[in-house]
């Protein structure tokens, strides 16, 4: 085996964290490695030193049987690196071309970005306007930029850190496909994932990170998925689910009737939604992006009034979100992008895990040592490394960030859950965790939402199931009565009828 | 906690500091004057005896309060500007209040001076935070504009109808009466000073231990993430800059009150302005804030007594500031450089709406 890249005693602290502790990895020219553990066991950051966006403490770096030692993202590019990180890293507010000259590709203008890709677009198909700005376009396409943007660079190492997170089931097979091709021509592709089926279906090869150190390296034919699951996080993880069957559903706490909203170019976001979610029931919408969930989670946020229709909870209008802290409205929400909506990402936790429409509600002053106290308890309660109510979200890594907004949200006593893509960054652990979390707030009597696009968590979660497609939702139906793969066809809109009433 | 914590602190400190000194160092060099004599003689000036602290105080008073101020909006991602022209209408409320009720107690006057002071910066800086919030007109440039307003008001009135008719042709207004007049605790401590130390105090609870506070440092570091959580941001800049003008117009009226007892055209020497130089060393917290401010009063009147003893131009005040903020910026790109930027951040926004 001829080792493309070569990454030999990394080592990387920030402060007492040990991210990185003496990590080795070596992956082979033409092929796609997975990299997998749990939440902050150092993935993101092994990746960030190899892109040049972390200057490692200790170890070395070979591409191609070179040192290196990137000390930015250009470096990177340089040695045949690059990276399309977990957080979307092109700026939102230029346009496609203008995110390429930002690179060196093209000077801004259609024409010289497309020339500039044009070789690349040949195996990886960019299907954007290169005028559409960047935070126009679906996550989707936005990683697709990003892809061609590396591949323009003629990277012979593509680091994708977590990239099916936010993609639906179709979208995962085109990239996958994408992966494919890229690796055909010699290229290696490290992808980060916690879906260990993805693993299974994609990676020659695996090597997992625990608690910043690396554990093995697999090939991907020699071990099992729950094999895989054990190495993670250093035990057997047994295969329970908390999730009971549910129980007969009580009166409706949340209800939508003939919602219809528009987007400022007039078209229909929303088309005459009708849906219900009652005491004792979580109701599962799936949906790829851009099919009206961003507006239909917004409704039920409180942050947004239909253009037409009723929002109901419990039985009265639901008040505009400033409005909450008077009126006692308990409703948890899990926004869609945890770090622009979530979180304060440079403020410390403890006031993280109170910035809410509740803060209001609270008269006099804060006492600190009280609040500290607390946020320390949630934080360990729902898991977050560093449980540390001082540190800012932005030292934490991507799924600990999103378990302080679960933290904040799900321990209000809340009762009703609007959760949007809830277990997005998890790990397998954590991703249970929450899912036992809803579950338990369900048996309790109280109503959860949830919007996603992962399907399987969908599927899982669950006890009624429905689709979102171009703002159009049927009746959700009883979870055992799903049929996996006419949900996946509904999603991307393939069913037969879907393409009749698009087509009247 | 260990030292190591600190360190961190403590150079950017040390950065700030030793750049300052060389530059103060070449100014006076530059000068033609002799750094040990210069120093001297500042300090003297400056700490050298009960008077000097005395002077220094009051020299701080005015620029820390509206220095507090420019912070509180700095946390929430604005720009007061305003400073200036909301000492001139706390001056001019705090004036017309001492002159139309001369005859009430201190109990009662200088309190009530002292207040609609406030209320006039409160309004002045809370135009610009309606303007701001309301109409998205830009805080930075609507200050500016204040503050001619205000400045041209108020030397209207001192040309005109509020000019002393017994004075010597200054365009002055007459002296307040000694019951509006701040006293002095033991010939040492302004009552300014106090008044400072409790704003100081006020700004901290605020920011550090009130749900208020935490509104208004979240605005001033997401917009969006505010917007999720239900918090106006419209209410918040509203207050806040209303807060800053209050701050700024009680400055003006103890000034007016404690140590200049007359309104005039020249009333501020750019505090407004130093206030953000002060608020940026302090990084936007009320003790910086307060530490730094008192240091640059002291400063100024050192040198301002210094014109005097050792003809030390009182332009090195005004370079030593500079400086200073300078190298606080460059030796502290996370703290004042990111209170900086987010302001910044948040007029691009506004400007691409
Ligand atoms: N800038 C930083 N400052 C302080 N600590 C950090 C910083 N970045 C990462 N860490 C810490 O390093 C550890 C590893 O983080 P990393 O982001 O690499 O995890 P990860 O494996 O990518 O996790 P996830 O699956 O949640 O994305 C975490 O404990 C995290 O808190
Ligand atoms: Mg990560």
């Amino acid at each position: 085996m001829t080792a493309l890249v070569k990454m030999s005693g990394i080592v990387k602290s920030f402060g007492e964290t040990i991210a990185n502790d003496d990590v080795s990895l070596e992956i082979a020219a033409g092929e796609v490695h997975a990299l997998l553990g749990e939440n902050g066991a150092g993935k993101t950051t092994l990746m960030n030193i190899l892109y040049g966006l972390t200057i490692p403490d200790e170890g070395t770096i070979e591409v191609g049987g070179v040192a290196v030692a990137p000390r930015n993202p250009a470096d990177a590019i340089d040695a045949g690196v690059g990276m399309v990180h977990q957080h979307p890293l092109v700026v939102g507010a230029l346009t496609v071309a203008e995110n390429f000259s930002l690179g060196g590709l093209g000077d801004g203008s259609p024409a010289s970005m497309l020339e500039a890709v044009a070789d690349v677009v040949q195996t990886i198909p960019l299907e954007v306007d290169p005028r559409a700005r960047i935070d126009s376009l679906p996550m989707s396409l936005r990683q697709r930029v990003e892809i061609v943007r590396c591949l323009a660079h003629g990277v012979r190492v593509l680091v994708l850190d977590e990239p099916t997170a936010v993609l639906t089931p179709n979208e995962v097979q085109q990239l996958f496909g994408e992966m494919e091709r890229v690796v055909e021509q010699g290229r290696s592709v490290i992808f980060i994932t916690h879906k260990l089926a993805e693993v299974q279906t994609i990676a020659q090869r695996v090597t997992v990170l625990r608690h910043g150190r690396n554990v093995g390296s697999f090939a991907v034919g020699d071990i099992t998925s729950a094999e895989l699951a054990e190495q993670m996080v250093g035990r057997e993880l047994s295969d329970r689910s908390a999730k009971g069957a549910p129980r007969a559903a009580g009166a409706a706490r949340l209800e939508l009737r003939g919602v219809c909203a528009v987007g400022d170019d007039g078209e229909c976001l929303l088309d005459n939604l009708d849906l219900e979610v009652c005491a004792g029931e979580i109701v599962a919408i799936a949906g790829v992006e851009g099919n009206g969930q961003r507006p239909l989670a917004d409704i039920c946020f409180g942050l947004r009034v239909p253009d037409s229709g009723e929002v109901l909870h419990d039985d009265e209008r639901l008040p505009q979100l400033r409005d909450w802290g008077h009126s006692k409205v308990a409703i948890a929400r899990i926004p869609e992008d945890r770090r622009h909506e979530g979180l304060l990402i440079d403020s410390p936790l403890w006031e993280n895990l109170r910035y809410g429409p509740n803060l209001s509600a609270k008269r006099g002053l804060i006492n600190r040592r009280h609040e500290v106290a607390r946020a320390r308890s949630l934080l360990e309660e729902f898991g977050v490394v560093p449980p540390d109510p001082m540190v800012a979200p932005s030292a934490l890594s991507g799924g600990n960030q999103q378990k302080v907004v679960l933290a904040r949200e799900l321990s209000s006593d809340p009762d009703l859950v609007v959760a949007v893509n809830p277990t997005r960054g998890l790990d397998i652990g954590a991703q249970r965790d929450v899912r036992d979390r809803l579950a338990a707030l369900r048996d309790a009597g109280r109503a959860v939402l949830v919007i996603s696009t992962d399907l399987d968590e969908v599927i899982e979660i669950g006890d009624r199931v429905g689709v979102l497609y171009r703002g159009r939702l049927e009746t959700p139906i009883a979870q055992n009565a799903v049929d996996r793969a006419r949900i996946g066809k509904a999603m991307a809109g393939l069913l037969d009828d879907q393409q009749d009433r698009a087509e009247a | 906690m260990t030292i190591e914590r600190f360190i961190p602190a403590l150079t950017r400190g040390a950065v700030a500091l030793i750049g300052t000194l060389a530059v103060g160092l070449v100014a006076v060099l530059a000068a033609g004057l002799d750094p040990v004599t210069t120093l001297q003689a500042i300090i003297d000036g400056a700490l050298g005896s009960p008077y000097a602290i005395r002077q220094s105080l009051t020299e701080a008073v005015p620029v820390t309060l509206t220095a507090l101020g420019v912070a509180v909006a700095f946390r929430a991602g604005l720009f007061n500007l305003g400073g200036d022209g909301q000492i001139y209408i706390g001056a001019l409320g705090a004036v017309g209040i001492s002159l139309l009720f001369p005859d009430l107690t201190p109990a009662l006057l200088i309190p009530f001076a002292l207040g609609v002071g406030m209320l006039g910066g409160l309004i002045w800086g809370g135009i610009a935070g309606v303007l701001r919030a309301k109409l998205r007109l830009s805080e930075i440039i609507t200050t500016i504009m204040l503050n001619f307003i205000a400045f041209w008001i108020v030397s209207y009135l001192v040309h005109g109808p509020l000019k002393d008719p017994g004075g010597s042709g200054y365009p002055l207004t007459r002296e307040i009466p000694e019951a509006a007049q701040l006293p002095v605790f033991g010939d040492l401590i302004p009552s300014g000073a106090v008044l400072m130390l409790v704003a100081a105090f006020c700004v901290w609870l605020l920011l550090e231990r009130t749900p208020t506070g935490i509104k208004i440092k979240g605005t001033g570091s997401s917009a969006s993430a505010s917007h999720f959580a239900g918090v106006s941001m419209s209410r918040v800049t509203i207050l806040v800059m209303a807060i800053a003008g209050a701050l700024a117009g009680l400055g003006g009226a103890v000034s007016l009150q404690g140590d200049q007892y007359k309104l005039g055209d020249f009333f501020s020497p750019g505090w407004g302005f130093d206030a953000v130089a002060v608020a940026l060393i302090g990084r936007g917290t009320a003790a910086g804030t307060l530490i730094t401010g008192i240091a640059v009063g002291a400063l100024r009147s050192g040198i301002q007594s210094a014109q005097g003893t050792a003809e030390v131009p009182s332009s090195i005040a005004q370079i030593l500031l500079a400086a200073a903020v300078l190298f606080v910026i460059v030796g502290n790109a996370e703290g004042a450089g990111q209170l900086v930027r987010r302001s910044w951040a948040r007029t691009r926004e506004l400007a691409s709406e």
